[in-house]
């Protein structure tokens, strides 16, 4: 029998408990290794006052411990219940499944390129070329035309430009 | 109260004063809708046009910025999902979810009113009561302090959509974000893996504005929907008289909980909206419709985050304590014209004082009038533009806003980092808003727990002193109480079966 809509949305629920569970985890692991890896005066006893420490300690730990808190909950399910946590078609193709993850992904590598070649061409000329390509990306995936959306886009990055360089005199550089 | 009634009628009459206020209404409309312009850089880019003017001239024009641009934080709040301010961070959660349903009209709407019905609450709290919030928040110490901001978080991930434990998880990655960067009491770092631009820490705005903003529209873009829109159409713009009535309520507790914890130097409109919010998800029979897009999810945070500005006020003119950025920079401008706001000021000029009650007055009525019949309509057709073209400015405003903040291309590094790890926690199920309070929150909870602990000696002084007693017990009640429920609710079945 294959599993109703209502059991894929719990499944999910599990993976996403077990993925969130397992990066809490792994991040407070990996920030308490750096912590206390720390030289220096950080660990020093500062007397009454509590320290730099304390703070980032107790978060670590809450961390830590929600982390567990959701591995446990995910794992529990999936021991009672006896079954994975959710079928590899819905992980890939159901909806929010990971094949919609590759136009944002695009984005974010053009984001990190306008990073980069920011030093190199400035902020204006840089903003541009980011603008158009979002825009045809956006132009493509609606079936549009590609030359009007880079031009649109290069518009659109044109008017915020002077509108914070001009208008709110910010050193755009 | 004959001091105000003239400090009023002196403005209405006087066109110069009249049109200093709408100038500065318009602006801080302008400003406070562009994600990354906070209230304080408005108020800052206007303050050097205030140094050849009179000082209830300057005091026209700065609260007329002040009180539009913190309305105006709701406009991308709803439109565009980014809060410029940390008061808007609440209003994504209906605001935005109202926008898509094709309500964005109503969602401004509800905001506009509600703000200005917190505006006038706040205001008349300021005008009759300032002297009597201003002793009760005084007696805040470091330990109702930190129970405070604690209170304040417990309620953001009860609050949030989604569950309770990844709204803790994310809360503590939030405030492990606030203690990065040099200790201030023993300019130690922490977590700067030896770079010099951590030193300093995060600043708000370019990480929410990448949790938000940048994290909101990297969602939109996996499809593209029907019609090329991101939002459905806008739908009509007044709300029924109706509904706003059944809201009267919520708007009314929102206003008194902004202007008290307004009042509290420091605590700010973040705690207050986290309040209020999570107060109408609790009286409501229908909690579960929070975050779904209703109106008392706008309106009461909305009204809490208006009438901070009077409470803001409060510690500021009888105490000459700034509450936060906004009313440092406020203080500034009395401190240039040779006013030390303070007790003296109330004793020694009474019709100055007035004068500022009426410009907060006029302020908050221009803002209606200019939102209302123009900010409105124009703010909405925002949301009319092709989606290739709204999500590429949205893009682009993300990327100006990040870097206008403190002119760093550090914080454009911050937008985008957060806002590839925000889209990653949408499709984690986890919230966000719990992760951008703790950021917010983290330095004001540490600094006071270490106040604390260094005074007091121990940790038992949070459970003998009764409002921070409340405020912890109420706390752990709402993060454990879903927990043991469910907990309990899983046992008797087990058992029935």
């Amino acid at each position: 029998m294959s599993p109703t809509p209502a059991d894929e949305t719990q499944r999910r629920e599990v993976l996403r408990d077990l993925a969130t569970g397992a990066l809490s985890l792994v991040l407070a692991g990996g920030l308490a290794a750096v912590h206390f890896g720390q030289a220096g005066r950080l660990h020093d006893d500062y007397g009454r006052e509590p320290g730099p420490a304390l703070m980032p300690e107790i978060l670590l730990a809450a961390l830590g411990v929600a982390g567990a808190g959701m591995l446990l909950r995910g794992a529990f399910f999936c021991w009672r219940e006896r079954v994975s946590p959710v079928s590899w078609p819905v992980f890939w193709t159901g909806a929010g499944g990971l094949r919609a993850l590759g136009t944002p992904l695009a984005v974010v590598a053009l984001l990190v390129g306008f990073l980069i070649a920011r030093g190199a061409v400035g902020f204006g000329l840089a903003a541009a070329c980011l603008s158009a390509a979002v825009a045809m990306i956006l132009a493509r995936q609606e079936g549009r035309g590609l030359p009007r959306a880079a031009l649109e886009g290069i518009a659109i990055a044109v008017v915020l430009y002077a509108l914070f360089r001009l208008v709110l005199s910010v050193p755009l550089t | 109260m004959s001091y105000l009634a003239d400090a009023l009628i002196g403005a209405v009459t006087d066109p110069a004063m009249l049109g200093l206020c709408l100038f500065g209404v318009v602006v801080g409309l302008v400003f406070g809708a562009l994600p990354g312009v906070s209230s304080t850089m408005s108020l800052a880019v206007m303050l050097p046009l205030t140094f050849g003017m009179s000082t209830p001239a300057a005091m026209m024009l700065m609260l007329g910025v002040f009180f539009a641009s913190v309305y105006a934080g709701s406009v991308s709040a709803i439109l565009l999902n980014i809060p410029g301010t940390p008061g808007a961070m609440v209003t994504v959660l209906d605001g935005n979810a109202m926008a898509r349903k094709g309500r964005a009209g109503e969602a401004m709407a509800y905001a506009l009113i509600a703000s200005l019905f917190g505006g006038v609450v706040g205001w008349l709290l300021l005008v009759g009561i300032a002297p009597v919030i201003a002793a009760y928040a005084l007696r805040f110490g470091s330990p109702e302090y930190a129970a405070v901001v604690f209170f304040g978080l417990a309620l953001v991930s009860y609050a949030s959509s989604g569950d309770t434990l990844r709204g803790l998880a994310a809360g503590t990655i939030g405030l492990l974000l606030g203690v990065v960067g040099r200790d201030v009491v023993t300019d130690v770092p922490r977590f700067t893996f030896g770079t010099a631009d951590l030193q300093g820490g995060f600043d708000i705005i370019p990480l929410a504005i990448g949790l938000f903003g940048v994290a909101e529209a990297l969602s939109a873009m996996e499809r593209a929907p029907r019609g090329g829109r991101v939002q459905a159409p806008t739908g009509r713009l007044m709300p029924k008289a109706r509904t706003l009535i059944a809201e009267l309520p919520a708007a009314l507790r929102g206003s008194f909980i902004g202007t008290f914890i307004g009042a509290i130097p420091a605590a700010g409109s973040a705690v207050a909206v986290a309040v209020a919010y999570a107060l109408e998800k609790r009286l409501s029979r229908t909690p579960e419709r929070f975050g779904t897009g209703i109106p008392r999810g706008v309106v009461a945070p909305e009204a809490a985050n208006n009438a901070c500005v009077g409470g803001a006020l409060i510690p500021m003119m009888t105490l000459g304590i700034p509450g936060d950025s906004i009313t440092a920079v406020l203080i500034g401008v009395l401190l240039l014209h040779g006013l030390r706001p303070g007790p003296g000021l109330f004793e020694n000029q009474p019709e100055f004082i007035a004068t500022i009650y009426a410009a907060l007055f006029i302020a908050i009525v221009l803002t209606g009038l200019v939102a209302g019949f123009i900010g409105l309509r124009v703010f909405n057709k925002v949301l009319l533009l092709p989606r290739r073209l709204l999500l590429t400015g949205v893009l682009m405003l993300c990327l100006l806003g990040a870097f206008s903040v403190r002119n760093s291309a550090f914080d454009i590094w911050v937008a985008v980092g957060s806002g590839a790890v925000g889209y990653g926690l949408i499709r984690l199920g986890v919230p966000i808003l719990p992760l951008a309070f703790g950021v917010v929150l983290g330095p004001i909870l540490e600094e006071n727990l270490r106040r604390t602990l260094m005074i007091h000696g121990d940790w038992s002084v949070f459970l003998t002193r009764p409002i921070s007693f409340t405020l912890v017990m109420i706390s752990l009640l709402v993060l454990g109480g879903p927990l043991i429920v469910r907990a309990l609710t899983t046992l008797a079945a087990r058992r029935r079966t």
